[in-house]
């Protein structure tokens, strides 16, 4: 009796066996799954983009959470599955955080770009009764006080804390601050609270009380300032001379996917990007859309990887 | 009053009423399943309210948060197995009455008071958004060390059989916490080189594998030995609490809602914490403490109330500050960003409208939960019908589902699988799980508050006697502990002193 | 646990002991491989204390066991354990199988799919495990529990659900 039962399901998965056998059709033939790195805003966005892409392709792109480990487990998992394009990363600068920091034994040549899709500048903001109206200003009172600067970013390796250490570099300050790790969200309560000098964070933690006079934002860490924050200068302008430092946000695939396959994915990523529901959307959460194809995005990973390593190697957090 | 009335008239409109019953609906599933938290459910529910106007969308998602809050109670009370660790503390007494034969009484009763819990933490949100906002202010890295260290002293009150037991779960729990990155330094910590082991174990899948293994071997153990465990038996009439059963509690339901709405409020913090102490608080000042974890209904009605007050007071820092408190929150956040709803301190001067369309939101979810939870709890005693062994087997998926479905991650699954025989064997050796859990929930929080307290004071350790409530609460945990070592100790030395009496007295005659 | 003495005594060693070389091994692991960090309260504090703290515990534990001082008051238990007769060897071939089958069934679903995953597993859970033998339980309870979970969560509520990487059906 129950061999009947085991044997109807080997038979069933067999022929289901049979049935998966690649019949060579057109990709893509099944969903496409996105993995996501992180929660929170990169979320929310990697969710609305697979949804405006799903609208441009025969099958849906499935956004899957793998977070973790500062996004080494999500990159692990696509690093490991075919280089067929169902598999893709919403992918970030951390790839090359990840790899240098020692937490990942690939660097981003494991992956093929798809295309570059939006851009996060951290801001940086200080307490409204500081007095210090520029970077200058801070760095110049800062000398003269002696005491050191508390400032709070996210934990040590992370694209926010790099930030925060080029502009302390850039302004001298790297022997006179103190940096504070914050988990997301908690910095501007800190710095109101009168617990922190100064603070590195996505823009949107700070404008609602930039406006409303609580904190204010001294500059942002682009070379051009944001659409979001039209009357705040860029950190090179306020003191912190040739600071250009971006978060990109882009997808990925393993090495070795098909270039017509990438280029599927690439078309359904550039409709989704132009849709007008992706432009309102980066201006309620808080960032630029900004697409580039697979070839540009390419040359921008490795500039950018290089610029991290340089960083990471002088805070002495290089790894590998 | 315009204002309200407008904002009724879109909140209440039939796709917002909608939107918020289907949320409740979809919280509470995902609630009562471990693993699939309202976490994971609101973060599927994001993408549906991209194209949902304003209203519905706040509306979905905060039925989503609420609904998920309150699921958590019911496997919790039927099965002993909480399915949002907000809910662990609810085990404790849940489940005894559950075997007593008084499911549905009380799931009514968790029911009654999760609504009772949020709309007091609602009420005291609208009224002193301000005021609770400045003083969240003041809780400082240093001030949530202390309360998350009184919060961890009530582990002695949890450990009446043994202290040392009790502790000795308590650190495994806090230990369990520490594997994987440390998200402040960026360094690895026991994770032997692998990435699986970066992500660390989450919370959930602990839980899981403290409550939900060794309950499917249990039923395993005794579908061999023909032993039909209690709840088999148990009476599955659906039997609701009457008003007077509820105003029994009153006073408590107001203090605990109170704490949870307090502890909601500061961030970093949450359900869980607020759940356990409330439930100390009800064992402390009840007359009768000693029928604690043996069924008494104050165990079931503290908790609860205290994390159904959590939404309300989390929502304070949210829409006040801009700052999310917890996972669940951040999602909230996303989500009322997308519909160009910044919160902060502008929201209430730019947005008041929508601001009374949450309020109201909250309302109504709070109202769905109740109906759909005293509608459903007839259908969820049916679950003790069910043989406990056939049962089991359904848990093994739901559970093993529910791990992966966190983050998607097959690690997740194994890892309750071998946390989960490791626990049966701490049960079997009589260390107590309970404490495990709020080692868990609060050992990442602890390290977290106390590194950076230590690093804002530049190493100073004053920081944690120089600020008032932070001196009050490490006093307060000292003074617990202190006591029960005290006793713990005089209680073993008078025992071992009456025994070597005994055995000096049988000696002679062997 | 009160009745026997001995018993506790005995459970007291075991327990005891076990955690004692667990939490040795544990604290040394964590002072070989974690760094101390830069500002006295790196990310090797919280670990290594919390090691030597449960190492102190058990050894009071241990030391209980040794000298057999009964257990503090409050002794009366509510309920009698879990099958309180079944043999040790059962017992853990039990703990094994359920363990067993979580794991299995996690490493399957990503290979397979949730649907014929859950299926087998449920059968075999079932079959071998449980030595049910009527086929109309069998096929049920394996067909309604994964075409149920898969319907609820994947269809109507828009969980993710593994696809399979060996095999996909759906």
């Amino acid at each position: 009796m129950t061999k009947g039962i085991f044997a109807s399901v080997l038979v069933s998965a067999a022929m289901a066996v049979g049935l998966a056998a690649p019949a060579r059709a057109e990709f893509p033939e099944k969903p496409v799954e996105m993995t996501i790195l992180f929660g929170s805003t990169a979320q929310t966005i990697g969710q609305l983009l697979a949804d405006l892409m799903s609208k441009h392709m025969p099958e849906p792109v499935v956004p899957v959470a793998r977070t973790g480990g500062g996004g080494a487990v999500g990159y692990q998992h696509v690093h490991g599955t075919a280089a067929d394009g169902y598999n893709i990363v919403w992918n970030s600068n951390s790839i090359s955080t990840s790899y240098h920091g020692g937490k990942i034994g690939f660097d981003h040549t494991a992956f093929q770009p798809i295309a570059k899709i939006s851009v996060e500048v951290p801001a940086f903001a200080v307490r409204a009764d500081s007095g210090w109206d520029s970077l200058a200003d801070m760095a110049a009172d800062i000398k003269a006080s002696g005491a050191k600067l508390k400032v709070g970013a996210s934990g040590k390796g992370s694209f926010t804390h790099l930030s925060t250490e080029a502009i302390l570099a850039a302004v001298g300050l790297s022997d006179m601050a103190v940096h504070v790790p914050y988990d997301q969200g908690r910095a501007p309560v800190e710095l109101i609270a009168g617990r922190l000098d100064a603070a590195l964070q996505w823009p949107g933690q700070f404008i609602s009380h930039h406006e409303a006079g609580t904190l204010k934002i001294l500059c942002v860490t682009s070379a051009k300032r944001i659409s979001q924050l039209p009357d705040v200068p860029s950190c090179a302008e306020s003191g912190a001379e040739g600071l250009d430092l971006v978060m990109w946000r882009g997808l990925a695939a393993p090495a070795g996917t098909p270039p017509e396959t990438v280029a599927k994915l690439e078309e359904a990523a550039k409709m989704a990007t132009e849709s007008e529901e992706f432009k309102a959307a980066a201006q309620t959460i808080g960032f630029e859309v900004d697409y580039a194809d697979h070839a540009a995005f390419g040359e921008l990973i490795a500039r950018d990887d290089r610029t991290i390593a340089d960083l990471m190697g002088q805070l002495g957090l290089k790894a590998q | 009053m315009d204002l309200l009335l407008t904002a009724a008239q879109v909140a209440l409109a039939p796709a917002a009423l909608l939107a918020v019953l289907a949320g409740t609906l979809l919280g509470v599933i995902f609630g009562a399943i471990p693993g699939l938290t309202f976490t994971v459910a609101m973060a599927l529910v994001v993408p549906m309210s991209f194209s949902l106007e304003t209203a519905p969308a706040i509306g979905l998602l905060l039925g989503t948060y609420i609904g998920g809050m309150t699921g958590g109670s019911v496997p919790a009370i039927l099965l002993g197995i909480p399915g949002t660790p907000s809910a662990a503390a609810t085990v404790l007494d849940g489940y005894p009455l559950t075997r007593r034969g008084k499911a549905s009484l009380a799931l009514g009763t968790a029911v009654v008071a999760s609504a009772f819990g949020g709309i007091v933490s609602l009420i005291v949100m609208v009224v002193s958004v301000d005021m609770v906002a400045k003083l969240a202010l003041r809780f400082g890295p240093a001030e949530t060390f202390g309360l998350l260290v009184f919060g961890l002293s009530t582990i002695c009150g949890l450990a009446q059989k043994s202290l040392v037991k009790g502790l000795i779960a308590g650190v495994l729990g806090l230990m369990v916490m520490t594997i994987g990155i440390d998200e402040m330094e960026g360094v690895q910590r026991l994770t032997f080189g692998t990435v699986v082991m970066q992500q660390g174990i989450s919370l959930l899948v602990a839980m899981i594998a403290l409550f939900a293994v060794p309950h499917v071997i249990d039923a395993f153990v005794d579908h061999y030995t023909g032993g039909r465990r209690i709840e088999a038996v148990a009476d599955v009439r659906a039997e609701l609490p009457t008003i007077r059963d509820i105003l029994r509690d009153f006073w408590l339901m107001l203090r605990c809602a109170l704490l949870g709405t307090g502890i909601g409020a500061i961030p970093g913090t949450g359900g869980p914490i607020a759940a356990f102490l409330a439930y100390a608080h009800a064992q402390k000042s009840s007359k009768r403490p000693e029928r604690f974890g043996k069924g008494e209904m104050a165990g079931v009605v503290a908790p609860e109330t205290a994390n159904n007050a959590v939404t309300g007071g989390a929502m304070i820092p949210l829409l006040s500050l801009g700052i999310p408190g917890d996972p669940a929150t951040a999602i909230l956040l996303s989500g009322l960003l997308i519909h160009g709803l910044i919160p902060g301190p502008m929201l209430f001067i730019q947005n008041p409208g929508e601001i009374y369309q949450i309020y109201l939101a909250i309302i109504v979810a709070y109202v769905s939960v109740v109906a759909i939870q005293l509608l459903g709890i007839r259908f969820f005693v049916q679950v003790l019908r069910v043989p406990a062994h056939l049962l089991a087997v359904g848990i093994i998926i739901m559970c093993a589902y529910g791990a992966f479905a966190i983050r998607n991650s097959v690690f997740d699954v194994i890892s309750v699988a071998v946390l989960g025989a490791m626990a049966y064997g701490l049960m079997r050796v009589g260390i107590p799980l309970t404490p495990i859990i709020l080692g868990l929930v609060l050992g990442p929080a602890i390290e977290r508050e106390f590194r950076t307290a230590m690093i804002l004071s530049e190493g100073d350790p004053s920081v944690f006697v120089g600020s008032l409530p932070a001196a009050v609460f490490l006093g307060l945990a000292v003074l617990i502990v202190g006591t029960q070592v005290v006793r713990a100790t005089r209680a073993t030395l008078s025992a071992r002193r009456t025994e070597d009496k005994a055995s000096a007295s049988v000696t002679p005659s062997e | 646990m009160s009745a026997e003495p001995d018993q506790s005594r005995r459970l007291d060693l075991i327990a005891g002991g076990i955690l004692l070389l667990f939490a040795l091994a544990w604290t040394a692991t964590v002072w070989r491989t974690v760094p101390p960090g830069f500002d006295g309260i790196g990310p090797r504090a919280f670990p290594f204390w919390l090691g030597v703290a449960l190492a102190v515990l058990s050894a009071v534990l241990f030391g209980r066991g040794l000298r057999g001082s009964p257990p503090p008051a409050d002794a009366e238990d509510d309920d009698p354990p879990a099958g309180a007769t079944v043999s040790t060897g059962l017992r853990l071939g039990l703990v094994a199988a359920v363990c067993g089958i979580i794991a299995v069934y996690g490493v399957l679903m990503q290979k397979i799919g949730f649907l014929p995953a859950t299926a087998l597993t449920v059968a075999a859970t079932l079959v071998v495990v449980l030595g049910e033998r009527r086929p109309l339980i069998v096929a049920g309870m394996a067909l309604g529990i994964a075409v149920g979970a898969w319907l609820a969560f994947g269809q109507v509520l828009g969980a993710y659900m593994p696809r399979g990487t060996w095999i996909s059906l759906f």
